[in-house]
C-alpha cells in the first residue's frame, strides 16, 4: 500500500486533493515568480480563475509595494539566499481582480527537488480578523469615551480596593486628577466611620461571596469637602468565573442630603415657633395650672404660719401642712417641666413613639387648655397600639393644635361638650389617630385652603398652625386629612403614621 | 329691738381644686372660723346648707356649672349670703360680671397676704348686718299686719303726706277719730316720730 501511494499518480493525486480541500489559498509559483498552481480557495480570495492567474506573474496578486518589489525579491534570494521571508509568515497586502486591496497573512515555503525549483504561499484572508480588531479598538475608543463623558462617577479597582482607574466624573467628584486617585485605596475617601462597613463589603466581593453592594457613605475630596454618596460595588468576574476587579459608581446626593437637612432644619425651626405660639395661646390656661399650686401654697403657708403662733398647736398639723405645701410644690414643677420639654429645640423624627404614653401625657397638656372652654377630652385607646416612628413633642404639637382647634370650633358656650381622641392600628403599617369634635364643619370654602399657611378663620389667629402640622406630619412620613365626624357632627381630623415596623418610605 | 343672730358664721367654700379648698379651709380654721367644702357648684346645691351667718367664697371657673351660673342660682333661690369670688388673672371680666349682678367681691389668685381673710371677714360682717337689717324689716311688716284695715287706711294717707281734715273727709269719719287712728298707728308701729314711721313705711314697700 505505502508503495503504491508512492507512485508519481497517488503522489500527485494526493496533491491535487490537499489542493482543493484547503481553505488556505496555496499558490505555487517558479523562481521567477510565475504561477504554476493556483488552488480553489486561492480562487474564490482573489476573483481570479485558475487559468486567468496560471503562468502569469504573482505581482499581480499584490498590493504595493511588494508589487513592484516582488521580482526583486525573487533576484535577491536566488543571488544570495537571503530569505526574508520563508518560514517566517507575515502580513501583507493581497490585491483581488477588482482591484481591491485586503490584508492577508502569508508564509511561504521552497520547493526542492534537487536543486531549488520555486516556492509555495499559502495565504490567509485576514480582513475580517482586521475588522474585529478594528472594531474592537473602536469600541475601545468609544467605551473611554462614554466613561469620560458619563455623568456618573467610576472607577476600578483592584479587589483590594486599589484604584486602577477613573473617569472624569469619579476626577471631578473627588476634585482630583485621574493620576492622584490611580493606586489609591478608595476606602481611605471615606471618612473613618464608613470605613468598616465598606471594608466588610470588599471583602465579601473579592472573595466571590457577592455580586454587587451598596452603601450610603461620605467621603472626603482631595480639598477636603464633605460628599454624602451612594456607592454601587460591583464585582467583575474573568471568564472562569474567578473574581477579577471590581466597579465602584458613586452617586452624589451631597447637594440633595444638604437640601434635606436643611428643609429639616427650617421645619424643625417652624415648628419650634409654632409650639411657642401654641404655649402663648395657651398662657392663660398654663398661668392657671401654675397659679393653682401656688395659691394653695400661699394659703397653707399664711394658716400654718397663724395655726403655729397658737400655743395649742400640733406638731403633726404643722408637718402635714408642709407636705401638703411639698405636693404643691411639686404640682407646680411637673407643669413647668412638661412646658418645658414641649418647648425644646431638639428633635429626633427618626425615635420611636409610644403612642399610649405620647396621647396620655398630651391630654393631660391639653386640659390645661380645655378646662377653660369648659370641654373634656375623651380619650379613647385600645390597651395595646403600635410603636411609631417619630418625634414625641413634634407629634404632641399637632395632636394640641387639633385639639385646640376643636375647643375654638365648639366655643366657649357648651360647657361638658367632649374632644374625642382616639387611636388604633390599620394594618400592620400604620396608626390612625382621630380628633373629633361637634363644632359646625368646615365649610368648602375653608377645606381648599385648610393646610396653607396665613390662612385662619379665626380673627386672632396666625393661620400656621395646620400648616405647621401639615409639614410636621410629612416629615414623619404620614398623612393628615379631614373629614366629617360620624360620632360627634362636627370636624374629624385623621392622623397617618407609619408604625416602627413599617417598611422605610 | 331685733335680736342680733350670734351663732357662729360658717365659710362656704366652693372650688375644684382640692388643694386650693383644702388650703382655704385651713385657713379660715386658722383664725377660728368655721368652713364647709364643696368640690362643685352642683355640691354644694345638694348640700343645700342651713341659712345661717356666713359667706360663700366661690371660684369662678369650675367644669360643669360654673361659679358665675352658681351665683345666678343662688339669686333665682333667693340665698343671700354675700358672695366671694376667687379668680384667676385671666377672668377678671368673668368677675366684673359677677360684681355687676350683685356679688360681694372678687380676689384674685394668688392671694395677697391676708387680703382674703379681710374679705372675708369683711363679707361675714356684711351677712350680720343684712341678717340684722332684715329681721327688723321683718318685725316692722309684723307691726303692719298688726294693724286693722281702717288703721292701714289712716297710714296710707299719712305716709301720703295728707292732713287729719284731709283724712277725715276722704274716710267719711270725724276729724277725731282720724286722730285716735293715728295714735293707734304710731303705738302699734312702735314709731319715734312721724319721719321714722315713714321711712319704716318705704323700708318695707322697697323690698
Amino acid at each position: 500500500m505505502a508503495e503504491r501511494m508512492d507512485t508519481p499518480a497517488a503522489v500527485e493525486a494526493r496533491f491535487r486533493a490537499i489542493l482543493a480541500a484547503a481553505t488556505d489559498a496555496i499558490i505555487v509559483i517558479d523562481l521567477h515568480g510565475l504561477v504554476q498552481e493556483f488552488n480553489a480557495a486561492a480562487a474564490a480570495m482573489f476573483g481570479y480563475e485558475p487559468h486567468e492567474v496560471i503562468g502569469q506573474n504573482v505581482s499581480m496578486l499584490m498590493g504595493e509595494p511588494y508589487h513592484a518589489a516582488h521580482d526583486g525579491y525573487l533576484q535577491r534570494y536566488r543571488d544570495t539566499g537571503e530569505a526574508r521571508i520563508i518560514g517566517i509568515g507575515r502580513e501583507v497586502e493581497g490585491r483581488r481582480r477588482d482591484g481591491s486591496l485586503f490584508p492577508m497573512e502569508l508564509s511561504v515555503g521552497e520547493i526542492r527537488e534537487h536543486n531549488l525549483t520555486g516556492f509555495v504561499g499559502l495565504i490567509r484572508d485576514i480582513s475580517q480578523r482586521r475588522e474585529m480588531e478594528d472594531v474592537l479598538t473602536q469600541r475601545e475608543a468609544e467605551l473611554q469615551l462614554t466613561l469620560d463623558r458619563a455623568p456618573m462617577a467610576i472607577a476600578t479597582c483592584d479587589l483590594d480596593g486599589t484604584i486602577r482607574s477613573a473617569n472624569a466624573a469619579c476626577c471631578r467628584l473627588f476634585e482630583a486628577s485621574e493620576m492622584l486617585l490611580r493606586n489609591t485605596q478608595l476606602q481611605d475617601r471615606l471618612i473613618p466611620s464608613d470605613r468598616a462597613t465598606h471594608a466588610k463589603a470588599l471583602q465579601q466581593l473579592a472573595a466571590g461571596e457577592i455580586d454587587e453592594h451598596q452603601l450610603s457613605v461620605q467621603c472626603l475630596s482631595q480639598t477636603d469637602s464633605r460628599l454624602h454618596v451612594d456607592l454601587f460595588q460591583a464585582l467583575v468576574r474573568d471568564r472562569h468565573g474567578e473574581p477579577q476587579m471590581i466597579l465602584a459608581e458613586f452617586i452624589n446626593r451631597t447637594a440633595e442630603i444638604e437640601a434635606e437637612h436643611d428643609a429639616a432644619l427650617h421645619r424643625d425651626r417652624l415648628a419650634q415657633v409654632g409650639r411657642l405660639g401654641l404655649l402663648g395661646e395657651m398662657a392663660a390656661g398654663i398661668a392657671h395650672e401654675i397659679n393653682q399650686p401656688l395659691t394653695a401654697i400661699a394659703t397653707y403657708a399664711q394658716a400654718i404660719q397663724r395655726m403655729a403662733q397658737r400655743e395649742d398647736c400640733k406638731r403633726e398639723l404643722v408637718i402635714e401642712t408642709l407636705e401638703k405645701i411639698s405636693r404643691q410644690i411639686e404640682r407646680a414643677s411637673t407643669v413647668i417641666g412638661r412646658i418645658r420639654q414641649f418647648t425644646r429645640t431638639a428633635s429626633t423624627p427618626s425615635g420611636t413613639v409610644d403612642p399610649t404614653e405620647m396621647l396620655t401625657d398630651l391630654k393631660v397638656l391639653a386640659e390645661v387648655d380645655l378646662r377653660r372652654h369648659g370641654l373634656n377630652l375623651q380619650l379613647d385607646i385600645p390597651p395595646l397600639l403600635p410603636t411609631i416612628r417619630g418625634d414625641l413633642v413634634q407629634l404632641q404639637q399637632v395632636l394640641l393644635n387639633l385639639i385646640r382647634n376643636a375647643a375654638d370650633a365648639m366655643g366657649e358656650q357648651r360647657s361638658g361638650d367632649v374632644i374625642l381622641l382616639t387611636a388604633q392600628a390599620q394594618g400592620q403599617d400604620w396608626l390612625r389617630i382621630t380628633v373629633d369634635d361637634s363644632g359646625p364643619g368646615i365649610s368648602q370654602a375653608m377645606a381648599e385652603h385648610l393646610f396653607e399657611p396665613f390662612f385662619s378663620s379665626k380673627p386672632d389667629g396666625f393661620g400656621l398652625g395646620l400648616s405647621i402640622c401639615k409639614s410636621l406630619i410629612d416629615g414623619h412620613g404620614g398623612e393628615i386629612q379631614h373629614g366629617t365626624s360620624p360620632l360627634l357632627g362636627g370636624t374629624r381630623f385623621t392622623l397617618l403614621l407609619p408604625t416602627f415596623d413599617a417598611p422605610n418610605n | 329691738m331685733p335680736q342680733t343672730t350670734k351663732t357662729a358664721p360658717v365659710v362656704h367654700i366652693v372650688d375644684d381644686d382640692d388643694a386650693v379648698r383644702d388650703s382655704l379651709a385651713m385657713l379660715m380654721n386658722s383664725v377660728g372660723i368655721d368652713a364647709r367644702q364643696y368640690p362643685s357648684a352642683n355640691a354644694f346645691l345638694e348640700a343645700s346648707p342651713p341659712d345661717t351667718t356666713g359667706c360663700v367664697v366661690l371660684d369662678v371657673r369650675m367644669p360643669g356649672l360654673s361659679g358665675l351660673q352658681l351665683f345666678k342660682e343662688m339669686n333665682r333661690r333667693r340665698m343671700s349670703w354675700p358672695v366671694l369670688f376667687i379668680t384667676g388673672h385671666g377672668d377678671v371680666p368673668m368677675a366684673v360680671e359677677a360684681m355687676r349682678d350683685g356679688a360681694f367681691d372678687f380676689v384674685q389668685k394668688p392671694f395677697r397676704e391676708n387680703e382674703l381673710l379681710e374679705r372675708v371677714q369683711q363679707a361675714i360682717a356684711q351677712d350680720r348686718a343684712d341678717r340684722v337689717q332684715e329681721s327688723e324689716l321683718a318685725s316692722i311688716k309684723d307691726r303692719l299686719t298688726s294693724l286693722t284695715n281702717r288703721e292701714r287706711d289712716v297710714l296710707g294717707r299719712i305716709v301720703d303726706g295728707c292732713a287729719n281734715k284731709v283724712i277725715a273727709i276722704d274716710l267719711d269719719i270725724s276729724q277725731r277719730t282720724v286722730e285716735q287712728h293715728r295714735a293707734r298707728v304710731m303705738e302699734k308701729m312702735q314709731a319715734r316720730s312721724l319721719a321714722h314711721l315713714i321711712r319704716m313705711v318705704i323700708s318695707v314697700d322697697a323690698d
